[in-house]
Formats: C-alpha cells, structure tokens, sequence
C-alpha cells in the first residue's frame, strides 16, 4: 500500500504536519486532505474542524463505530479529537498518517476494526485510549471531569470490547454504586488514571491484596476498599481460606 | 637426722662422686625437715662446694645411666646427673609426705598441706642458691639450647610438688576448703588465712609448660576455681529455693542483697581476685536470673503499694543480670499509663464538663511527679525508664477520657490553665510560685502532640490579656514566651512575641499622640488610648457588625488617624470595635453624691451616651443611631437593662417597637459599674471557630511541608514522601496518613506534583 511507515512515528504526531509543510504536502496528506473537506459541512463547520453532526456522522456512517462504547474513544485517541464531538483537520491528518492505514474510509474502518479486536487484550492500547477520554471528556476549559459523564465513560471503556472491569464480582458496578453513595465530587485526572490501576490489578487480585493503606492509592481508592471489605468483598485471601 | 644433729661431715674428695652425692643428699635432707633448726656457714659452704666438685668431677663413674657411654661432654653430663639425682630425692620425699598426709582430714588436712608447703618453698629457696652452679652451668646452658621439661632448681621443686603431692591431694584438699567456706556462708567463724594460703599455693604452682618464666593461672582456676563456683552455684541454688518457699518475695531480695554482698566482700577476704567476676556472675545467675520471673511478678504488687525501697532493691538486683529490667520497664511504663488515665477519669467523672483547667492540669502532673519521683528515687534516674515514663506520660496526656473527642482538648485545657495563672485576678500568686507553676505547665507541654493547638489557643488568650491589660506580670509573660520558645524554637513564638512588642510601640505611640494633641493645642475632649496591632501577628478578626461610633469618640478617632497617617502613610487602620472599651460617669443619679462610673463596652458607651440629649429612645431609634446589628444591639443592651441603668418598656427581651428610658433612680453599691460583661457564649464561640481554624491551618502546614519536601527532592515514593512529612510536622502535631494523602492529592490537583508511576511523585516547578 501507499503508506508510508516512515513517518510511523507515534511521539512525533504532533509535528509532522509542520515537518513536512518545508517540502509541500505529501500524496498521502493531499488525499487526507481531501477527504477531511469530503466530511465537512460547509454550514455547520469551521474550515478545519468538524462540529457535532458532522463528527457523529462520519463514525458511525463511514467508519461503522458504535457511539456507545469504547470504540468511540478508540477513534477519538487516534484523531486526537479536542472533545466528544470534534475532529480537527490536523488530528484528522497526523492520526491516519501515522496510524499507516491508508487514506480511504474503508481502509480506515478495517483499521479501527482491528484496534477494538485488540482493544481487551493489548494493555498499552487500552491505557492509552482510557486516558485520552479524560481529555476528551472534560468540558471546554475544566480540569477536571464532571461526575456524571465520568461514570457513563467508565461504563463505555469497562465493558466489551473494552477491558471488562468483572470477575468474581462485578467491579465496576460496585464502583458506581460507591460512587453514587460516597461521591459528589468531580473527577481529577490522578483519580481517573488511579482507577485504571486500580481496575487492572483487581481483576487479577479479587482479594486486592495488592492494595495497602500505606499504598499511594487516592483516597477514594481507599475508601471504597473499605467500603467493599464492608460488604465482605475483596478480603484478604487467607481469611477466605479461613472461611472454607 | 642423727646426722643432722652431729653436724657435717668434712665434703668428700671431688673425684669420689658416689660420696660427695651422698654427702648433698644428707645435706637436702637437712634443709628440706629442719630448716628450723638453723643452717650453719659450714654446712652451706660444704653443699654448695660439693655441688661445684660433683659438677666439675673429671671422672664420671658409673652412676648414670648409658648415655654417659655415648659422649664425651664431662661437666654437662655431670650436671645432668645431679639434676636427675636431685628429682629422684625430691619425689622420694614428697611421695613421703603424700603418704603423711593421708591420715589428715579436713582442717588438719590443710593445716598439713599449708605446712609442709611452706616448708618445702622454703627449702626450695635456700636448695636453689646452694645449686646455683648448676643453674649458671648446666640448667641455663640446657634451656638456650631449647630443651623441653628442663626448670631452674626452685621451679623443678613447684613442678615436682604439682606432679607428686598435689595430684593426689588436691582434691581433698579443695573439699577440706569448701567445707570451710560452706561453714562460714552458714554462719560459722572460720580460720580464712587458711585459705587464702591454699589459693596462693595453687596460684604458684601455674607454671607457663612455653616459657617457664611466666606464670599462669591455669592451675588456680581448674583446681580451686571451677570447684568453688561449682559449689557455690549448689549452695546458692538450694539455699535460694527453700528460702523463697518460706519467705516473701521482699524477704527475699533481702537476703539476696545480703549474700551478694557477702561473697564480694569474700573475694576481697581471702580469695582471688580472678574469681571475682565469675563468681558474680554465678551468685546473679543463681540468686537473681533464677528467680527473676517471681521477683518480677511482685514488681506489680510493689507498684501497687508505692514501695520505693523495696522496688529500688528490686532495681538493683535486676540490673545486674542481662535484660532483667526490661520487663520492668514495660510494667512500669503500663502501670503509669493507668494511673494517669485513671487520675483523668475520676476528675472528669466528678467535674463533668465544669472542668476546672486547673484541676485537669494538677491530675496530669500529679501522677508525673509521683512517678518521675520513683523512677530517680528507686531507679536512680536511668535512661530508659525515664524514657517509658516519657511514653506514658505521653499516651495519657494525649490520649484519655477528657480527650475522648480528640487530642485538642489537652493544649486547648492546658493553655487556657496558663491564661488563668498569667491573667490579673484577686487570688494572685507569689511571683515565685508563679514561676514553679509555669515550669510545670511546660511538663506537661511537653508530653503534647498537638503543639500547635496550644500555639492557637494561647495566642488567642495572649492577645486578650494584652488588649484588655490584664495581664498578672509582663515578666511572668516574657519567662512563659521564652519557655515555649526554648522548647519549641523561635518560629512557634514569633507571633507571641510580635504581639508584645506591638503593644510596648502602642505604648509609645500614644505619648507621641498627646504630645502632639498639646502642641497644636486641641482641647483635650476624650481621655483615649489606641493599640496598633500588626494584622499578621494577631490572632483577631474585624467585628461583624457595622457601628457608627458616637461624635464624640469619633472626633477623637479622625484626630489620631490623621496623627498616625502622619507617621505612616500609607498603612490601613481597620477599627477592632468589639474589642474597644471605655468608661462614662453618670451625673444624673438621684441617690448618689458622687457619680457612678460605668466600665462600658464602646457598643453601650454609643447607647448610653444618646440619653444626654434625650430621656427615652425606641429600638429602632438606638439601631439607627448606632448602626449595630441587632445581635450586637441585643447583648449590649441586655447587660444594661439587667443593671437596669435604663428600664424597658414590656416585655423581657429587647427588640423592635420596645422603648428604653434612663432610670434616674440607679442605685448600686459600687461606684464603679461594670457593664461589659461578654456572655458565655461568646467565649464557647471562640472555642469552636479556634478548633476550627486549627484544621485549615493543619492543611496548609501539610501541604507547605509536602512542597518543601518535593522541592528538594524532586522526584520521590508516596510512602518515603509521608513518612518524611510526618517527621517534619512531628514537633506540632501528629499528622494523619489519611490527612497527608489527602494533600498529596490536593497538589496533584493543583499541578504542584504529578504522579510518575504509580507509587513516585514528582515535583513540577
């Protein structure tokens, strides 16, 4: 195919668009290019951003993304989209340029499939694409999340084909419910990262021995393993031992 | 013998050596039994002349064995001859007296042995120098040569004496002299020079095998040592046993001291001083470890019953063994713990929420000082029990019944105890006293956690005596500041101290301010006096309410304003109202000559000075005039009514549409009146907003000490990061690893740090 693994180049993605701007744009940028101007507007967007509509209209209908689970966030983390609803001319060019995928719709829709088919197993993916819904997810000039949209993310990247935060125990409901119980607060991005580890080891570890008061979990991982010990979930193993 | 008495013979011809052995034999013999009798020049010249003639003797006939065929070497074999010749004849005569001493026993035996040893060194002596020749000749030129088992005349005769006599005998003779020393540890007067002379026996007979020179203590400590630790170790063990059956613990430690002492003052009597450490470690062993567990079971029965003497012996018995007093320690520091929680508990249980300060503090230093008594009377002050009397101390302060809602209580009570000592009242104490006081407020200061809710609370109370100069003594003030300062360093009492001076410039000030009155000649309409207080340093905040302040006080305010701008531009003057006070006279009363003087808070003084124009005023009148909220209003009017100074119209409660008129029939016994009285509340308010800035501030400490931390380091663990903390905060209060966590969080939040992996922190410039 036409693409150029050269430019492949994850931790450059921001500056390539400048890097190649001194010898005029590539064939591969041209034809990008063109095909951002195909998804946009010319009404509801600016020149270089694609709003609401637009953005919606292109995942679900050329790309076949559901909107309702973490394949949403896959796109988003490769397009680097500034919020839920926009796309950028230069997220939209640097993410497929570097992603290697070609420069049709159809290539670009196999290649996201292959990314969410991957998505539960390749950890590094996973962790990249939870932490960029924080980024995503924030309202324009908030620092942190709001609460609300917190737990319906949570909900989207916890579940096929995400990493299913679920074992012995449904995690992520108890989670939610501590949530709703203990928690008004909005969503920092220490406490959404934290969860992540939090959510990665205690699959493994229903007991959550990896957990310890002394740990540098955030206080809200604290409490709500105080809260589930409460409820007799996630004891130490040896008691359970105990108990049979 | 007989020879012996018909004195020698003339010394045979040198070359006859048959006689001339015969002739030193004779001469031995004589030495050896009866030295007592006298030696005469004669005889002496006669041996040592024979020993010159048998070593010198040319003719070496026969009388040794067959290595005379086997060399030529004349006088070294000749020396070798009479050296053999002379152990022959030595363990002849000891095999003699072993046979003698059989038919000894006991103390007759040792009076035998110390005899006859006696007897025999002497004669080993004077044997030694007659033979002198052959120790020149023979002996040293054998020894240079490096052979073994070869002795000077006078060690050959020890050496012999150790291999034939003290083989066989010594045995008894040791159960002849721990025979003895049992008699005596049972009471009996015994002859111990006795002893002490078998010791130096058994001491003279180590003989160093590599170097015949020195001596060792070989012999003395596997003859004599071993058995007497042995048995002593026996006496000891069995004594101890059945005493403890018959007696008290007391009782015992007793005669434990007793026996101790009385088996040192042995090794000093008559026994070596090489026994002394063993035999100290066996007496410890048998009369103290051996025992240890019931004498430290009845260290609490002692601790019950404050027996200080008894407990001091208990102290000196245990010390001496390896980590006796540990488990005292630990009881020790238990049983303070209790009784300093009890002493809270019954004030608490008798007072109730009326607790005195006083009362609280006197419990708390009641049980230190009883105990920090014990531990320098009974345990001579040693280290570590003073330091599980610190623990203890420590826990109770902090940690009791009063405490139960948190550790604040203990500064918060304990400052204000201080208030109460450094505050003018009627029942001052002497300066001296006074000074003794504070010193053991700093006792239990130092005990407290939680220093910098004693910091808040007594800054608070500070800035009260000093706004309201009631304050006992500045020196009494300047020594607690320093006392604090000695403990807790020059940042805890910055403020405290910045307080004082503010109030000396003040003091200052206000003479400059008259002065300045005087030079422009105003007329002196108000007697006033202003306290500039540094925003930063006070621990007060402006008043709630707004407040016009009557004309004739406000005249005065824009003329000191205008003064101090003078002075300082540029500094913002904001008015502490609720704290100004003042006082009127009242001239209008029917039933006094002299006037009454109302002490007033500036709120009343700006109500009661509106009835020199008028008799009668509504609520809402007085509420314009005054601009005070009706909060405000309501208190300040209530303490004048209930003296009624002015009378309310209905009702028992000022308020809107109520009306007060000045009641020109007061009456009081006092001329001096005072009406600024602050309510109860007021004070419980304070308490409240006090303990509650103690947690913002608590915060802010935290976080502070977290950013200094990380500034430096850069990049650490959360855990190392709070135990850090912890140790940086320790001296003013005890953080919780919950509360730092929290921090942590808040400068995560605030982009002061980033979390690099999961458990390292990072610091962001």
């Amino acid at each position: 195919h036409g693409a150029d693994t050269s430019t492949k180049d994850q931790s450059g993605r921001f500056y390539m668009n400048s890097a190649s701007e001194t010898k005029g744009p590539s064939p591969l940028d041209a034809k990008l290019d063109s095909l951002f101007d195909s998804l946009r507007d010319d009404e509801a967007d600016d020149k270089d951003q694609l709003e609401l509509e637009s953005t919606m209209g292109y995942l679900s209908e050329k790309l076949n993304v559901s909107l309702e689970n973490a394949e949403l966030f896959v796109v988003l983390e490769l397009v680097q989209a500034p919020s839920v609803g926009e796309i950028t001319r230069a997220g939209y060019i640097d993410g497929w340029k570097s992603s290697g995928a070609g420069a049709s719709h159809q290539e670009h829709a196999a290649h996201v499939r292959k990314l969410i088919s991957e998505l539960s197993r390749d950890t590094a993916l996973f962790k990249k694409v939870y932490k960029y819904a924080f980024v995503a997810g924030r309202e324009k000039d908030q620092k942190s999340l709001a609460l609300d949209n917190a737990l319906i993310y949570w909900s989207m990247l916890f579940s096929a084909p995400g990493v299913e935060w679920k074992g012995k125990h449904d995690w992520l409901d108890l989670w939610k419910t501590f949530l709703g119980e203990k928690w008004t607060r909005s969503v920092n991005r220490d406490m959404w990262n934290m969860i992540l580890e939090f959510a990665l080891k205690s699959v493994n570890d229903e007991s959550l021995s990896f957990w310890s008061e002394d740990g540098a979990w955030p206080s809200v991982i604290d409490d709500f393993v105080e809260w589930c010990r409460q409820k007799g979930i996630g004891k130490p193993e040896t008691m359970e031992v105990d108990g049979q | 013998m007989m020879v012996a008495r018909m004195g020698m013979p003339a010394v045979p011809n040198r070359e006859d050596i048959k006689a001339t052995w015969k002739y030193l034999e004779d001469g031995i013999t004589r030495i050896m039994n009866d030295l007592e009798q006298g030696m005469d020049m004669q005889m002496y010249m006669g041996v040592y002349t024979a020993v010159h003639n048998f070593c010198t003797s040319q003719k070496a006939v026969g009388l040794s064995g067959p290595t005379m065929t086997t060399s030529h070497r004349g006088a070294h074999l000749l020396g070798e001859d009479l050296y053999n010749h002379l152990i022959k004849y030595l363990q002849r005569h000891l095999a003699d007296l072993v046979q003698a001493s059989k038919s000894h026993t006991d103390e007759a035996l040792l009076a035998y042995y110390i005899k006859e040893w006696n007897r025999y060194t002497v004669a080993a002596k004077y044997i030694h120098h007659l033979f002198q020749y052959l120790n020149r000749h023979w002996v040293k030129r054998e020894i240079d040569e490096g052979k073994k088992n070869i002795y000077d005349v006078y060690t050959l005769h020890l050496v012999q004496w150790r291999k034939v006599l003290f083989e066989q005998v010594s045995e008894k003779v040791m159960d002849a002299v721990l025979k003895l020393v049992e008699k005596q540890r049972n009471g009996e007067t015994i002859e111990y020079g006795q002893i002490k002379q078998v010791v130096d026996s058994f001491v003279s007979l180590g003989l160093d095998e590599a170097d015949p020179s020195k001596s060792t203590l070989d012999v003395y400590r596997y003859h004599f040592e071993r058995p007497f630790l042995a048995a002593t170790k026996e006496f000891y063990q069995a004594e101890s046993k059945q005493f403890v059956a018959e007696n008290t613990v007391v009782e015992y430690m007793k005669k434990a001291e007793a026996r101790l002492a009385e088996e040192e003052e042995r090794v000093n009597m008559y026994l070596h001083q090489d026994i002394a450490l063993p035999l100290k470690r066996c007496c410890n062993q048998a009369l103290i470890a051996d025992h240890s567990l019931s004498l430290r079971e009845e260290f609490q029965v002692l601790l019950d019953n404050d027996r200080e003497e008894d407990m001091a012996r208990m102290y000196n018995l245990l010390s001496r063994i390896p980590d006796g007093l540990d488990p005292l320690r630990t009881r020790f520091e238990t049983h303070v713990r209790k009784a300093g929680l009890a002493a809270v508990q019954k004030v608490q249980s008798s007072e109730g929420d009326k607790l005195e300060p006083k009362v609280y503090v006197d419990a708390l230093l009641e049980i230190h000082t009883q105990y920090q008594g014990l531990v320098k009377r009974a345990f001579t002050d040693e280290p570590e029990f003073t330091r599980s009397l610190d623990n203890a101390c420590r826990e109770f302060v902090n940690r009791n019944e009063v405490c139960k809602s948190g550790s604040n209580k203990s500064p918060e009570l304990l400052a204000k105890y201080t208030d109460v000592l450094l505050r003018k009242s009627t029942t001052s104490i002497e300066e001296a006293d006074l000074e003794r006081t504070l010193s053991q407020i700093m006792t239990v200061f130092k005990y407290i956690e939680d220093k910098d809710v004693f910091q808040k609370f007594y800054s608070r109370m500070l800035a009260r005596r000093l706004v309201h100069s009631n304050s006992s003594s500045d020196d009494a003030e300047t020594s607690m500041i320093s006392k604090l300062k000695e403990a807790c360093g020059f940042e805890y009492t910055n403020k405290l101290q910045r307080m004082f001076q503010d109030m000396q410039i003040s003091k200052d000030l206000n003479k400059e301010f008259r002065d300045h009155l005087e030079t422009v000649g105003n007329a002196k309409a108000v007697d006033s006096t202003f306290s500039i207080l540094g925003t930063g340093f006070w621990p007060l905040t402006p008043p709630s309410t707004h407040f016009d302040p009557p004309p004739e006080i406000s005249a005065e305010i824009e003329r000191f304003v205008r003064f101090y701008k003078h002075k300082h531009d540029g500094r913002k003057l904001t008015w502490l109202w609720h704290l100004c006070k003042g006082e009127i006279k009242a001239g209008y009363c029917k039933n006094s000559k002299t006037p009454y003087t109302f002490q007033v808070s500036i709120y009343q003084m700006s109500i009661l000075l509106l009835f020199n124009e008028k008799d009668s005023y509504s609520y809402d009148d007085i509420s314009s005039a005054t601009q005070l909220s009706s909060e405000v209003l309501d208190q300040a009017l209530a303490v004048i009514l209930k003296a009624k100074v002015l009378l309310m119209d209905g009702g028992d409660k000022p308020g809107p549409g109520k009306s007060f008129r000045l009641n020109y029939d007061f009456k009081s016994k006092k001329i001096r009146v005072n009406l600024n009285l602050g309510g109860v509340k007021e004070a419980k308010q304070e308490e409240v907003e006090t303990n509650k800035t103690i947690e913002e501030d608590r915060k802010l400490v935290l976080q502070s000490a977290i950013v200094r931390i990380m500034k430096a380091r850069k990049k650490m663990k959360h855990t190392q990061l709070v135990s850090e903390t912890i140790n940086q905060i320790r001296s003013r209060f005890v953080p919780k690893v919950g509360d730092i966590k929290k921090c942590i969080e808040i400068l995560l939040d605030k982009e002061y740090l980033e979390r690099l992996d999961d458990d390292e922190l990072g610091y962001l410039a």
